[in-house]
C-alpha cells in the first residue's frame, strides 16, 4: 500500500488517486455509528444539514474533484468492490441471530443532472426526510436501504455517481459527495444506461432472495444513448468490471454487450422499474417507450413531487394503497393540496398494481425481530435465543 | 454437555498457507462466537464465503460474515490508520453496519504509528539489493521500539489519552535523530537510495517534514479511540471462561518465527503457538484445545528468504498472477514442491506431532490441475551434523536468544546450498477420493500428524472435513 494513500484516504481501492489530507476531512465529516440501528430522523438530519452548504449541498464532492482527487470512494462506482449490496441486517442473541430492522428493501433511485436538471441533487437532498417519511409508511414491514444515483454525458467527466445502499443519515451524507456537472453537452441523448447496467447487474439485495423485488426509478429528460460501451463501462466501473458481473452471478461477454433495452429486460428480474419523464413531448418518450413498457413510463411536468410519486408507486406495488385511497393518502400523509394529488393519481395509474403481491413468499418473508439459526439464513427459526444446553450430538463430531 | 474450546491455527510454512479460509471453516462448522487474535495486522487472512464474499481480513477475525466477534489480544499489534479502513470496508462493501460491536481490544495491545510504518519502509529501501522482505506496516519496528524505548510506545489505551500527542513527538523526534542524514535538506537521496525508490522515499520525507501530519495522526486515533471498544483482562478471563467454541487466529507462519524461523527473513513477532496458549493459561482458559496445522499442498512463500523447493515453473503454473502480487516491501511470489523436511521442522519447533491434533491441506484442486504432486522429503547438501540430523531432518537448537540467532542465520545459509530431493506422484487418472487418501498417508508417514481438513477450492463449501 502507498503511504500517501494510506494517510491520505478511508478506502484501499482508489488509493492512487489519493491526497492525505483528505483522509481527514473526510473522517471529521462521516461518524460511523456504534450501532447503526437507527432510521433517518428529522433530528439526525437536522443536526447534519448544518455541515452542508445548503446552496450547494454537493460542494464537498465539488471540492474534491476540483482538488484532482477523483470521487469519493462512497459514491465511486468502481470502489469497494463495485457491486453494490442491501442486506438484512442481523445481530446475534445468544447463539441466534436476530432481523434487526426487517427483511432489507432496496430503492434505487438514478437522477439526471445534465442542463436544467443540475440541481437535481440539491432538491432531493432538501426532499429527503419527506421522502423517507413516506417510504417508511408505504413499506412499514421493510428495512428502507436507498442507493443514490446521479448520471450524466459519456462527455462528461463522470457518467455515473453510485452511493451505496444506505439507511439513515448516510443516505443524506453521500448525496453530498456527488458531482453534478450539469454538461449534457447537447448531443441528442445523455447517458442513464450505466446506472441502469449497474441496477441490473451490479447489485445484490436481500429481498430478490425471497423471489420479491427492489424499486428502481430512473428521472430524465433526454433519450439514453446507445450502445453500451465496453470502454464506457471499464472506465465507469473498473477494468474488473466483467469479473465483478460474472462474482454477482451474471454471464455478459463483454464483446457482445446488451442493449438498454435487455438490460432493462435484465433489471425487471429483480426490480420494479420506473422512468420519470420530465418533457412528455420530446424525443426523449420517442426512445424510452422502445425501451421500457409504457406503463412504466410516469409523465411529470418536474421534479418537485418525485418523493410523492414514488410513494405512491411503491404503494400501490405492494399493495398498501389502492387507487381510490390514494388521493387522501396523499393529502393527509404527504401533506399536498388535492389538485397535486390527483396529478399524482393520474401520473401513475397505469403502472401494474400489486405486481410485489404477487410474487411468491410475498406474505411470507420474515419480520423485524425474527431469529435465525445462521447469519445468512433466509428463513427463521423456532429456537429461543437462550444458551444452547442441548445433549452433546451422538453422531461423530470433528475435532 | 456444553463445549468450551478454542481451536488454535498455526501456519506450518512461511505464511500464505489458507489460514483464513482454515479458520472461516473451523468458526462456520462450530458456530464459533469468538476469534481470538494474535500476532500482527500485517497479516492478510483471506476469506470467500460460498454466498460469494470475498476479503482479507487485518484486525478483523475470519469469522466475522458469519457474525462471530473478534478479540484483538494484547499479543497482537494493530494499526489504527488501517483498522479504520478495513471497519470501513467491511461496512461499506460489506454492509456490516454495526461493525465495531463486533470487536473488542485489549488495553495493552501495541500501536504502530505512522512513523514506524514510514522507518520500516526507510530501512528496507536502504538495504538497497539485499532486501530483508518485509510486509510494510512498521509492526517489527514498533516491536524493537517497544523492548529499547519502552516509555514511548503507544498501545490501544492511549489512543485516546491526552499523553497521545506527547508520545508521538517523542517518536517522531526519536525517528527523525535515525534518519536524521537522509532528512536534512542538503541529502543527495541517490546516496542512500536506488534510483528506482527516490520517488518512494522522497514521499516518506515530506511526510516526516509535515508539520501537521501529527495532528491528523492525532484526529485519526481519536477517532478510533472512539469507536472501539477497550477491554482489560477481566473482560478477557470472563472471555475464556465462556461456553462455546473460539477460534484463535495468529498472522505470520512458524518459519516466519523471530527466533526459530530463518534468519535474517523473519518477523520480529514471536510466532510460536505455544506463547500464545500460554497467555489462554495465564487468563485461566481450561477449556480444551485443539491445534491445527495449516499448509497448501504445496511450497509458498511471499518474500525473501530461503525456500529449497522453489520451482519457476510451479510458481508460474500455481500462482499465475503472482506478478500482481509481487510488490516492493516483499518482493516475488514463490512456489515450489510441498517441502517435508521444513514442514517437519516446523512442528518440531511447536513441540513434535503429539503438539497438534490435526492438519488442514490446500489448494488441492491446483496440484490436481497440474496432474502431479511433487514433494520433496529430503534435501542434497545437509550433511553438517550441527544443523541437520543423520537421517537429513533439521535439528531444533535451544539456546538463548543471541545464540539461537546466530545459529538461525548459518542455518539459513545452509538452506540455501540444499536442494531438494522431489518425488512424484503421479494423480493424473486419480479420483478426487484417492488423493486424498495419498495425501493423508503421506502426511501420516512424513509428519505423524492426521490430515482433518482438506480443501478444493475458496469457500467453506470447497473444503472437506476428515
Amino acid at each position: 500500500m502507498q503511504l500517501l494513500g494510506l494517510y491520505g484516504r478511508v478506502n484501499f481501492i482508489l488509493i492512487q488517486q489519493s491526497n492525505f489530507f483528505y483522509f481527514f476531512t473526510q473522517l471529521k465529516s462521516i461518524k460511523m455509528s456504534r450501532n447503526d440501528k437507527d432510521v433517518l430522523t428529522d433530528d439526525v438530519y437536522r443536526d447534519f444539514k448544518k455541515s452542508v452548504n445548503t446552496d450547494r449541498v454537493t460542494s464537498k464532492g465539488q471540492e474534491r474533484h476540483e482538488k484532482g482527487l477523483g470521487l469519493d470512494p462512497l459514491v465511486d462506482p468502481a470502489s469497494n468492490g463495485v457491486i453494490r449490496r442491501s442486506l438484512n441486517r442481523m445481530e446475534s442473541e445468544g447463539l441466534l441471530f436476530r432481523l434487526v430492522m426487517g427483511v432489507a428493501i432496496l430503492i434505487e433511485e438514478r437522477l439526471d443532472t445534465t442542463g436544467s436538471f443540475r440541481r437535481n441533487v440539491d432538491i432531493a437532498f432538501k426532499a429527503l426526510p419527506r421522502a423517507y417519511e413516506l417510504l417508511k409508511k408505504v413499506l412499514g414491514r421493510y428495512d428502507l436501504q436507498m442507493i443514490n444515483a446521479i448520471f450524466a454525458d459519456e462527455l462528461d467527466e463522470y457518467i455515473l455517481c453510485r452511493s451505496h445502499a444506505e439507511m439513515g443519515i448516510k443516505i443524506a451524507e453521500q448525496m453530498t459527495l456527488m458531482v453534478p456537472e450539469g454538461g449534457g453537452k447537447g448531443n441528442h441523448g445523455e447517458d442513464p444506461q450505466y446506472g441502469l447496467f449497474a441496477g441490473a447487474y451490479l447489485t445484490s439485495a436481500d429481498i430478490n432472495r425471497y423471489g420479491l423485488k427492489s424499486y428502481d426509478f430512473t428521472t430524465t429528460d433526454e433519450p439514453s444513448h446507445e450502445p453500451i460501451l465496453k470502454s464506457q463501462l471499464e472506465r465507469v466501473f473498473g477494468k474488473e468490471v466483467f469479473n465483478r458481473v460474472k462474482e454477482n452471478g451474471f454471464e455478459i461477454d463483454p464483446d457482445n454487450l446488451p442493449t438498454v433495452k435487455q438490460v432493462i429486460d435484465k433489471l425487471l428480474e429483480r426490480a420494479h422499474t420506473f422512468v420519470f419523464l420530465v418533457d412528455k413531448d420530446s424525443e426523449a418518450n420517442d426512445y424510452w417507450t422502445t425501451v421500457i413498457d409504457q406503463n412504466r413510463i410516469i409523465y411529470l411536468e418536474d421534479t418537485l413531487w418525485l418523493p410523492e410519486v414514488k410513494a405512491a408507486i411503491i404503494g400501490l406495488t405492494e399493495g398498501v394503497l389502492t387507487l381510490s385511497d390514494m388521493e387522501d393518502f396523499l393529502v393527509n400523509e404527504a401533506n399536498v393540496s388535492k389538485d397535486v394529488a390527483r396529478m399524482i393519481k393520474r401520473a401513475v395509474s397505469g403502472i401494474p398494481i400489486g405486481a410485489q403481491t404477487l410474487l411468491e413468499n410475498f406474505d411470507k418473508i420474515p419480520l423485524k425481530g425474527d431469529l435465525f439459526k445462521e447469519k445468512r439464513d433466509m428463513w427463521p427459526t423456532d429456537e429461543t435465543p437462550g444458551e444452547d444446553d442441548s445433549e452433546e450430538p451422538t453422531k461423530t463430531v470433528w475435532l | 454437555m456444553k463445549e468450551k474450546k478454542i481451536f488454535v491455527i498455526v501456519d506450518i510454512g512461511y505464511g500464505d498457507n489458507v489460514k483464513g479460509g482454515t479458520a472461516h471453516k473451523v468458526g462456520v462448522v462450530k458456530k464459533a462466537h469468538t476469534f481470538i487474535k494474535v500476532g500482527g495486522c500485517q497479516c492478510s487472512h483471506g476469506v470467500s464465503t460460498s454466498d460469494g464474499k470475498n476479503n482479507n481480513f487485518h484486525h478483523f477475525g475470519c469469522g466475522t460474515f458469519e457474525g462471530s466477534r473478534t478479540y484483538i489480544s494484547e499479543r497482537m499489534v494493530i494499526e489504527p490508520f488501517r483498522l479504520l479502513i478495513e471497519a470501513n470496508n467491511l461496512r461499506d462493501e460489506w454492509r456490516i453496519h454495526n461493525i465495531f460491536d463486533y470487536l473488542t481490544i485489549d488495553r495493552n495491545c501495541l500501536c504502530v504509528t505512522p512513523f514506524h510504518t514510514l522507518s520500516s519502509r526507510f530501512r528496507e529501501l536502504l538495504r538497497k539489493d539485499n532486501p530483508k522482505g518485509i510486509v510494510g506496516v512498521g509492526v517489527g519496528e514498533t516491536l524493537r521500539d517497544q523492548k529499547d524505548f519502552p516509555d514511548e510506545a503507544i498501545y490501544a489505551k492511549d489512543l485516546g489519552s491526552p499523553s497521545l500527542r506527547k508520545k508521538l513527538e517523542l517518536v517522531r523526534e526519536r525517528k527523525f535523530e535515525e534518519f536524521k542524514n537522509i532528512l536534512s535538506s542538503d541529502c543527495n537521496l541517490l546516496d542512500y537510495f536506488h534510483k528506482a525508490d527516490i520517488k518512494k522515499a522522497s514521499e516518506f520525507i515530506d511526510l516526516f517534514h509535515d508539520g501537521d501530519f501529527i495532528n491528523r495522526i492525532v484526529d485519526v486515533f481519536n477517532k478510533v479511540y472512539s469507536q472501539i471498544t477497550i477491554t482489560d483482562e477481566i473482560y478477557f478471563k470472563s472471555l475464556l471462561e465462556k461456553d462455546g467454541v473460539m477460534v484463535m487466529e495468529s498472522s505470520h507462519g512458524v518459519l516466519n518465527d523471530r527466533l526459530y524461523g530463518f534468519q535474517p527473513h523473519v518477523t520480529e513477532l514471536r510466532i510460536l503457538p505455544q506463547l500464545n496458549i500460554e497467555m489462554l493459561n495465564k487468563y485461566g482458559f481450561s477449556g480444551d484445545l485443539v491445534k491445527l496445522g495449516t499448509t497448501r499442498a504445496y511450497q509458498v512463500r511471499h518474500g525473501a528468504g530461503s525456500i529449497v523447493t522453489y520451482d519457476q515453473e510451479m510458481t508460474k503454473n500455481l500462482i499465475p498472477d503472482g506478478n500482481k502480487l509481487e510488490n516492493r516491501w516483499q518482493g516475488k511470489v514463490r512456489a515450489g514442491a510441498l517441502d517435508f523436511v521444513s514442514l517437519q521442522y516446523a512442528i518440531d519447533i511447536c513441540g513434535g506431532p503429539e503438539f497438534f491434533d490435526g492438519v488442514s491441506v490446500s489448494w488441492l484442486d491446483q496440484i490436481e490441475l497440474l496432474k502431479k504432486w511433487d514433494i520433496c522429503d529430503s534435501y542434497n547438501g545437509n550433511n553438517d551434523l550441527d544443523f541437520f540430523f543423520p537421517n537429513g531432518k533439521i535439528k531444533v537448537y535451544k539456546s538463548d536468544d543471541q545464540a539461537l540467532i546466530e545459529h538461525q542465520k548459518l542455518l539459513t545459509m545452509q538452506l540455501d546450498r540444499c536442494t531438494p530431493n522431489l518425488k512424484s506422484y503421479d494423480i493424473s487418472r486419480m479420483p478426487r477420493k484417492s488423493f486424498l487418501g495419498l495425501c493423508s498417508s503421506v502426511f501420516e508417514e512424513k509428519l505423524k500428524v492426521p490430515v482433518k481438513m482438506a480443501s478444493f477450492g475458496k469457500s467453506e463449501n470447497d473444503r472437506i472435513l476428515m
